[in-house]
């Protein structure tokens, strides 16, 4: 463990790393908990992020439900966070899927065409043009499952943001 | 410590990218622990798998080997029939033995404590008799007949009752610790710690800024601390800084990579006792995690409780007991004693220890009869809820005779498994009426019983290893005011809780129950 580098005894500690286009509200929603920026660098490698150090005074007023406030905040920020992270993954995962079978059963239809029989090639060819055609007839399916999924979206976010909002105002009924 | 390089392009916790999200907390952890486990655990299983290759080959290779093997085989699975364990040890055991018919007897007799743990066993209870010698008895009225019960049955295991004891109620890690720092910043002549994880981070480097003066001024300082349970958190570093300080030391029940059951007795307690005047004890671990200061398993929800006054001697019994048990000097305890202030007060408190020495789990025994008296409410707060038939029958006749029986769990689990079988055994009692919690964004650590008569607050879990394989100690007291802020703490605590309904229940799901059922089967080893 490495040896503190700050006043232990009498201020707490909290680093966090945070995405620089977001980090001005990040500072602000962190600082209804108490907190204050000590120390601010970008990352090495990623110019996006920025690696945050903050303290806050170890005695404070109403701590442990500031923790627990903090805890919860902490927690509706990692859904807003997945809830964007899989926004789109269902109709994705379809999209692929319609393809890859479009693709897949297209080639396994390929020695229909090269056959001798007449009737097997027109087979072979209405067969391979319907299934690279079905991709495109599942489009409008494909957009309505596309718009269900963002109003899901927007449910999910709006009621994080509001839960957040929620919790930022109690956390500054108790810290004024 | 090794901190994780942010050199790399892409930040990863646990698995996730940081790509995804808005904001990580960084906290930092320790592979080398993981690994030393991984090893441990990995000798153990190799050991085993050897027993049980030796004896599985010499079974199906010598017929009259394989005879006697069964019919040992037999007579074990009617000696365990026979013997004090619970049911569901009992149950688990049988069809390990008959599983396991060429070496599953032999596993049996090696964790029998009562062959191989005789001598730490005959230890354990000659210190406990000289620890009972220093015990003062004072004639106490019992104006409530269910507290009057509760007393008796614990005046018989050792454990006598005071009154004149101030008391204070924590219902969080970071209050109490605070408050642990102040009263040993003014030791004078002792300090005592016994707890199952020390954990270096900020609370362990304040904890050694307070102590490093106390030593200084001539104040004797002790620690205990379980080998396993700080095997991963405490570092040879760290031990050696606390020597170097002049703390004294010692590791209960050293973790060895060796097949042996003992190696599942732990010490489980959590006291701290300064100048024989202050005494705490609670959920509480000396670790950030436990203060809040470090993000794991959500909000830590903890309690603890302080005396002040002739309850306290009890506590400083309790541990100067481990620390002769531990090994020498053996000393006169009576310089440590007595050193109390009186208060005004008149309410029954009754510091309690379970261990190896004692013929009944006394913390399992104090549970059921505070369930057993009441008739008007039973709250429980624990982080696991892994009983046998008893507990589980006695809460189940409660609910259904119209007391109010709630019990609050983690909703974030630290062992997804024992988190599983905790959840199915709570969710089996919702049809008889019990409410179930589950504290929301939290893991909750208390470990507390409350009814009407009285309240339990220490270091027992609602679970098996809690009652018959670890170390613990608790207090129970009827003193109102603390059982009003208990009460009021219940209330705040279920006010940041989910129900769990037959909507919304995990068992619900055909999968889950399956996985609950089979791991039902390790319940008394978890």
């Amino acid at each position: 463990m490495k040896k503190q580098d700050y006043d232990f005894n009498n201020f707490d500690r909290l680093t966090i790393i945070a995405k620089k286009a977001v980090y001005p509200e990040v500072l602000s929603s962190y600082s209804v908990f108490g907190w204050k920026e000590k120390n601010k660098k970008d990352d090495v490698s990623r110019g996006d992020i920025v690696h945050v150090e903050m303290l806050r005074e170890h005695k404070i007023k109403n701590k442990d439900e500031l923790q627990y406030l903090q805890v919860c905040f902490e927690s509706e920020l990692d859904k807003l966070s997945d809830a964007h992270t899989y926004k789109n993954a269902k109709s994705k995962a379809i999209a692929i899927t319609v393809s890859s079978c479009a693709v897949l059963f297209s080639l396994l239809c390929l020695p229909l065409i090269f056959s001798a029989t007449t009737v097997l090639n027109i087979l072979g060819y209405s067969l391979i043009s319907t299934f690279l055609l079905a991709p495109i007839f599942s489009l409008p399916l494909f957009i309505k499952f596309r718009k269900k999924e963002n109003k899901k979206f927007n449910d999910i976010s709006g009621k994080c943001i509001k839960i957040i909002e929620g919790i930022l105002q109690k956390a500054k009924g108790l810290t004024e | 410590m090794r901190r994780k390089s942010v050199s790399s392009g892409l930040w990863k916790l646990r698995g996730k990218s940081f790509e995804n999200k808005i904001v990580k907390i960084k906290t930092e952890t320790s592979s080398w622990g993981v690994f030393k486990t991984l090893l441990v655990a990995f000798l153990i299983a190799v050991q085993v798998a050897f027993l049980i290759y030796l004896q599985t080959s010499f079974y199906y290779g010598f017929k009259w080997f394989m005879i006697i093997n069964t019919a040992l085989c037999l007579i074990t699975c009617v000696y365990v029939l026979s013997s004090n364990k619970n049911g569901l040890s009992k149950a688990v055991w049988i069809i390990f033995i008959l599983i396991g018919v060429s070496f599953g007897y032999i596993i049996y007799w090696l964790s029998d404590e009562r062959i191989f743990f005789c001598r730490a066993k005959k230890r354990s209870e000659k210190v406990l008799l000289k620890a009972q010698k220093y015990t003062n008895k004072q004639g106490i009225n019992y104006n409530n007949l269910a507290v009057r019960n509760d007393a008796t049955f614990l005046s018989s295991a050792g454990f006598e009752a005071y009154t004149s004891t101030k008391l204070e109620y924590f219902s969080s890690g970071s209050s109490v610790f605070d408050d642990i720092l102040e009263s040993i910043k003014n030791a004078k002549k002792f300090i005592f710690l016994e707890f199952y994880i020390v954990s270096e981070g900020v609370l362990f480097d304040r904890l050694c800024y307070a102590l490093e003066d106390k030593v200084n001024q001539g104040v004797d300082v002790r620690l205990i601390y379980d080998d396993m349970g700080c095997h991963k958190t405490l570092t040879r570093k760290a031990k050696k800084r606390l020597i170097n300080m002049g703390v004294k030391i010692k590791p209960f029940n050293k973790l060895l990579p060796l097949f042996a059951v003992i190696m599942n007795y732990r010490d489980h307690r959590k006291i701290v006792v300064v100048d024989g005047k202050v005494a705490y004890t609670g959920g509480i671990n000396l670790a950030d995690e436990y203060i809040n200061e470090k993000k794991m398993h959500g909000y830590w929800k903890d309690c603890a409780i302080k005396l002040k006054g002739p309850a306290v001697d009890k506590f400083t019994l309790i541990f100067l007991s481990q620390w002769e048990f531990l090994g020498k000097p053996i000393e006169d305890y009576s310089k440590y004693l007595n050193l109390y202030s009186t208060f005004d007060n008149s309410s029954i408190v009754i510091p309690y220890a379970d261990g190896l020495e004692y013929a009944l789990p006394v913390g399992k025994t104090v549970y059921e009869n505070l369930i057993s008296n009441a008739r008007e409410k039973i709250y429980i707060m624990t982080p696991y809820f892994i009983t046998d038939e008893t507990i589980t029958n006695l809460l189940k006749s409660k609910a259904l005779s119209g007391v109010d029986v709630r019990l609050i769990l983690p909703s974030v689990p630290d062992k997804a498994y024992v988190y599983g079988v905790t959840r199915s055994n709570a969710e089996k009692l919702i049809d008889y009426g019990v409410k179930v919690y589950t504290m929301n964004n939290s893991f909750v650590h208390a470990k507390m019983v409350l009814t009407e008569n009285a309240v339990a607050i220490g270091s027992v879990n609602m679970d098996l290893r809690s009652f018959y394989q670890q170390f613990e100690c608790a207090v129970y007291l009827n003193d109102p005011v603390i059982m009003k802020d208990t009460f009021n703490d219940v209330e705040k605590v279920i006010s940041k809780s989910t129900l769990i309904t037959q909507e919304n229940k995990m068992r619900r799901n055909f999968f889950y129950r399956i996985f609950a059922g089979v791991m039902q089967v390790f319940a008394p080893f978890m």
